[in-house]
């Protein structure tokens, strides 16, 4: 069992990575991306097409393609002052409880995203200046947000274990 | 149930979730989404939980968070920023809180690049808390300067929250704009008032450092030259016509990273920790915004703000009572609300009222601003003590709240002086549009 | 219980009852959520949906109640249709061109010199709409209350006049669609696009050197205090949509629904034209009084652009027929009802 969940949890961690450092490169592309549309359009005369809607895009994909890294490093805030004064095996299991909530929240956030882009895939959505389709990006976010849910889930046994350890 | 009742439920619930640890933004999106569903059916709060996620973090405006902050990472791993805050050092250094001073004047200085709170929030952060960290400034004091400094984002143009108020009440953006200057030039003395109080009744919160020769301070302002000639180019590049401020941010990162590798003070290691750390700290922000989408969509269903303002607008007070009570109820629903959200939920039922009982509506957009910035540093919901809370993991978040509170008394002061005298926000731009 | 949940809400929801008990028995007053992206103060609000909501309720002698949400509280500007479509809202009202590729035979109306008017414009759409069934596919989901457009857009420049392409040539235009895009390329221009919350800051600074509108946009963004001239050749149009959840439409009473289909359609259709039309009007007077200064393009000018916005309009034609959409009829017709 231990085991099994040591792997469970390395799976994950790599997911979550993976994704962060793709996160990494859409932040850059953003910058680049934008800064030469301006440097086009005011020196050039030539913009760079759709970088508007590029933008929004990667700002989608940045965000979620981080949700499960911010979680593995608590970047998600919580308010601890009441919880975090509790002894420490009663809050181990308040926090594991906790995990397992964010995992089913997300959980279900990332099922109804996927409805959503099933949705969007039906009505031929696309974007404005460039006519990409837009579903594809949702079922992106979709992933990061499965991530999310899956590192809050191998968090919980980490505190759930807390609870069972007899030291 | 009556939807009304379902709002005040929502409310309730999301405060019990915050107190159990539940993360802010998941909280947010429970309620969100359980409170819709309860209003209009589950299918229904399955549809807005499915479509506001890539609705929020694909949103243009909102999109300027992640490139400033990487902006402020890059000044702050390459150096700069420290560069920036030893020279100030050397000038101020041996004044009680000068750091706190010199924070306050930057955001200031920040906030004439930014349009949102938010972004000058997270990159004052990265920039500054670090250093008075270094220089043993009190939690306290760095957090709040930089919480209230922040808040000088949107007072000061460019500012987004004060041209979406045009918008929306079509009073003349340009006017809005130039009325933000006194207002905001005037709460940066008060902030910096109430840092001279503070470290002279608690000296060790600020404290003073040896006081420099001639000969070191004009050698550290050899240092500070990239920080200068970025803000000239990012300031430069939004007043002579060649980007928005919403592209500055991108501009202003991709001129960092440019100077910082020039000079060779980033190297790969520090780039790969900078990016690393401007998407988390994006995914957290933007983890909370969507959660306050889900939330305001839930509350808007609710009619609870309709209810709120149509109750203030049947009471028949005078109008300068009227015009407080109004105060208070923008400063409650900022307690739960977002800036935005706000706008557009009250404005088309208060904006007429306040017309009516004859007050500028110039005047009243920058109040109103100035009232929403004190919810973006107040609990529950104050989003740039968030942000400033993922920058210092280390200091708890009740204590960021409650170091707040000096600020807060300073903004306070601001608005009862604006109020009584609307003159000193009306009279600039009066003057420039002759 | 999935495929009811949208019309339960519909019904009235601030009054208690389980939606069981609700709906069949008369004198109970149904209401229904009708969310849309115009702000509260908007023409939009006041003069159509408002208009809408008290022809509906005196129609059915208060059986029938319309409660609007303003400003795109309730889902995305580009959100409403599927909020209307999904139940989130039993009505959404929105522009169709931010939801590109949704509405591809709808969008015949973006293109150029379709006419001057909202009220003609809105007239042609809906003729249109009920002459092809291809179009009302577009709408299969949900029922339309009404198709308009807008009066024609025009180029609003800062500092520069432009009277002919040639002038064009070398500015920076914010613009809003891709078929502008296309023009504006063709002439020499450098298309631009931006969120209309930044346009008028673009504009004051320079950032762009004009954009690309109805005349009614200036009110809407405070614009006709930053721009010197305007350009009139009715380049375009933009379109808006009204329309109702089916199973919201479905849990009205048989006679509810004939009343309304009275109001939905041609004559909703009508009042949202005419609404844009007056707003456009007071647009003008406004820009006039700050100053700006009107150029009418004369029929031997506009000449020289028609032949720079043909390849515009033969693309849109190859584009719908190429996925089997009857694009040159559509067009031919459009230009033919606009022309009467
Ligand atoms: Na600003
Ligand atoms: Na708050």
């Amino acid at each position: 069992m231990g085991h099994f969940l040591n792997l469970v949890e390395k799976i994950i961690d790599t997911i979550s990575n993976v994704l962060h450092y793709i996160s990494n490169v859409v932040l850059c592309l953003m910058m680049l991306i934008i800064s030469f549309d301006v440097i086009g359009r005011s020196f050039f005369g030539q913009p760079i097409t759709g970088s508007f809607e590029l933008t929004e895009l990667s700002s989608a994909l940045l965000v979620f393609f981080s949700f499960a890294i911010a979680h593995k490093y608590k970047e998600h805030i919580a308010i601890g002052f009441v919880v975090d004064k509790l002894p420490e095996k009663v809050r181990h299991f308040v926090e594991g409880a906790i995990e397992v909530l964010i995992f089913f929240v997300i959980i279900i956030m990332s099922w109804q995203i996927y409805n959503d882009a099933v949705r969007v895939m039906g009505r031929n959505a696309v974007t404005s200046d460039l006519s990409l389709p837009v579903y594809p990006f949702i079922i992106l976010i979709c992933v990061g947000s499965v991530a999310f849910a899956l590192l809050a889930l191998s968090n919980s046994f980490k505190h759930f274990a807390r609870v069972v350890d007899k030291k | 149930m009556s939807p009304e009742i379902i709002g005040v439920l929502g409310i309730t619930t999301l405060l019990i979730l915050f107190l159990i640890k539940v993360p802010v933004s998941i909280a947010l999106i429970i309620v969100g989404t359980a409170g819709f569903s309860l209003v209009r059916g589950l299918d229904t709060g399955f549809v807005q939980l499915g479509s506001t996620p890539f609705a929020t973090s694909g949103s243009y405006s909102l999109s300027v968070i992640p490139l400033f902050i990487f902006m402020g990472m890059i000044l702050s791993y390459s150096g700069f920023g420290q560069d920036l805050f030893r020279a100030v050092d050397s000038w101020l250094g041996h004044i009680k809180g000068g750091m706190a001073l010199t924070t306050i004047g930057t955001s200031a200085i920040f906030s004439s690049i930014s349009g949102s709170v938010n972004a000058t929030t997270a990159t004052m952060a990265r920039i500054t808390l670090p250093e008075m960290n270094k220089y043993n400034y009190s939690p306290a004091l760095s957090t709040a300067c930089v919480a209230a400094g922040g808040t000088l984002g949107i007072l000061i143009p460019p500012s987004v929250i004060l041209i979406l108020y045009g918008i929306l009440t079509m009073e003349p953006i340009g006017e809005l704009l130039i009325a933000g200057i006194v207002p905001g030039i005037v709460q940066m003395f008060l902030f910096m008032i109430v840092i001279f109080f503070w470290v002279k009744k608690n000296p060790s919160a600020g404290p003073a450092s040896e006081k420099s020769n001639w000969n070191e301070r004009f050698k550290s302002l050899a240092n500070v030259w990239p920080f200068v000639l970025l803000f000239l180019l990012t300031i430069g590049g939004i007043y002579f016509g060649y980007f928005t401020p919403t592209e500055a941010g991108a501009v202003g990162a991709f001129g960092s990273l440019l100077l910082a590798f020039l000079t060779r003070r980033l190297n790969g290691t520090k780039l790969i920790k900078a990016m690393s750390e401007t998407t988390r700290l994006s995914a957290m922000i933007f983890l909370i915004l969507i959660g306050a989408d889900l939330f305001s969509q839930f509350l808007s269903i609710s009619r609870i703000p309709v209810q709120i303002t149509q109750f203030v607008n049947g009471l028949g007070w005078s109008p300068i009572m009227i015009m407080a009570l109004i105060l208070v109820v923008y400063f409650f629903l900022g307690l739960f609300l977002e800036g935005i959200a706000i706008l557009v939920l009250t404005l088309p039922v208060i904006y007429p009222l306040v017309m009516q009982l004859g007050f500028d509506g110039v005047w009243f957009g920058v109040i109103m601003v100035m009232v929403m910035n004190i919810g973006l540093i107040t609990p529950p919901l104050g989003i740039s003590i968030y942000i400033i809370s993922g920058v210092a993991k280390d200091i708890p978040i009740e204590r960021i709240f409650k170091g707040v509170t000096p600020m807060l008394a300073a903004m306070v002061v601001a608005i009862i002086l604006f109020t009584a005298f609307p003159e000193l926000v009306t009279f600039l731009p009066n003057f420039m549009s002759g | 219980s999935e495929d009811t949940s949208s019309g339960e809400s519909g019904e009235s929801s601030s009054s208690n009852e389980s939606s069981e008990e609700s709906s069949e028995d008369s004198g109970e007053t149904q209401e229904f959520a009708f969310s849309h992206l115009f702000p509260n103060n908007h023409v939009m609000e006041q003069d159509v949906v408002q208009v809408f909501a008290s022809e509906v309720e005196e129609a059915t002698g208060g059986e029938i109640a319309v409660n609007s949400y303003p400003g795109a509280q309730l889902a995305a500007p580009d959100g409403q249709y599927e909020a209307a479509a999904t139940g989130v809202a039993d009505m959404g009202f929105s522009v169709h061109s931010y939801n590109p590729g949704q509405f591809p035979l709808t969008s015949v109306m973006e293109l150029p010199f379709m006419g001057e008017t909202g009220t003609a414009g809105s007239q042609v759409l809906w003729d249109l709409y009920e002459e092809f069934p291809e179009i009302q596919e577009e709408y299969s989901d949900t029922v339309p209350l009404w198709l308009s457009t807008s009066e024609a857009g025009q180029i609003f420049t800062v500092d520069e006049q432009v009277k002919s392409v040639e002038d064009l040539e070398g500015m920076k235009i914010r613009s809003p669609s891709p078929e502008v895009n296309a023009w504006l390329e063709e002439m020499g221009a450098t298309p631009v696009s931006m969120s209309m919350n930044e346009v008028y800051e673009a504009l004051e600074k320079g950032v762009v050197d004009g954009t690309v509108g109805p005349i009614h946009t200036l009110l809407d963004y405070s614009l006709q205090e930053v721009i010197d001239y305007v350009t009139v050749g009715d380049f375009y149009m933009t379109t808006f949509f009204g329309v109702m959840n089916q199973q919201s439409y479905d849990s009205m009473s048989a006679e509810n629904q004939e009343l309304i289909d009275e109001i939905r359609g041609e004559h909703m259709s009508e009042v949202a034209g005419k609404a844009i039309d007056a707003r456009s009007e007071e647009a003008v007077q406004a820009a006039k009084s700050a100053g700006a200064e009107f150029y009418e393009l004369s029929d031997e000018e506009l000449a020289e652009w028609e032949e720079k916005m043909q390849p515009t309009i033969d693309s849109w034609i190859e584009d719908k027929e190429s996925s089997g959409l009857p694009g040159q009829e559509v067009y031919d017709k459009a230009v033919e009802l606009s022309t009467e």
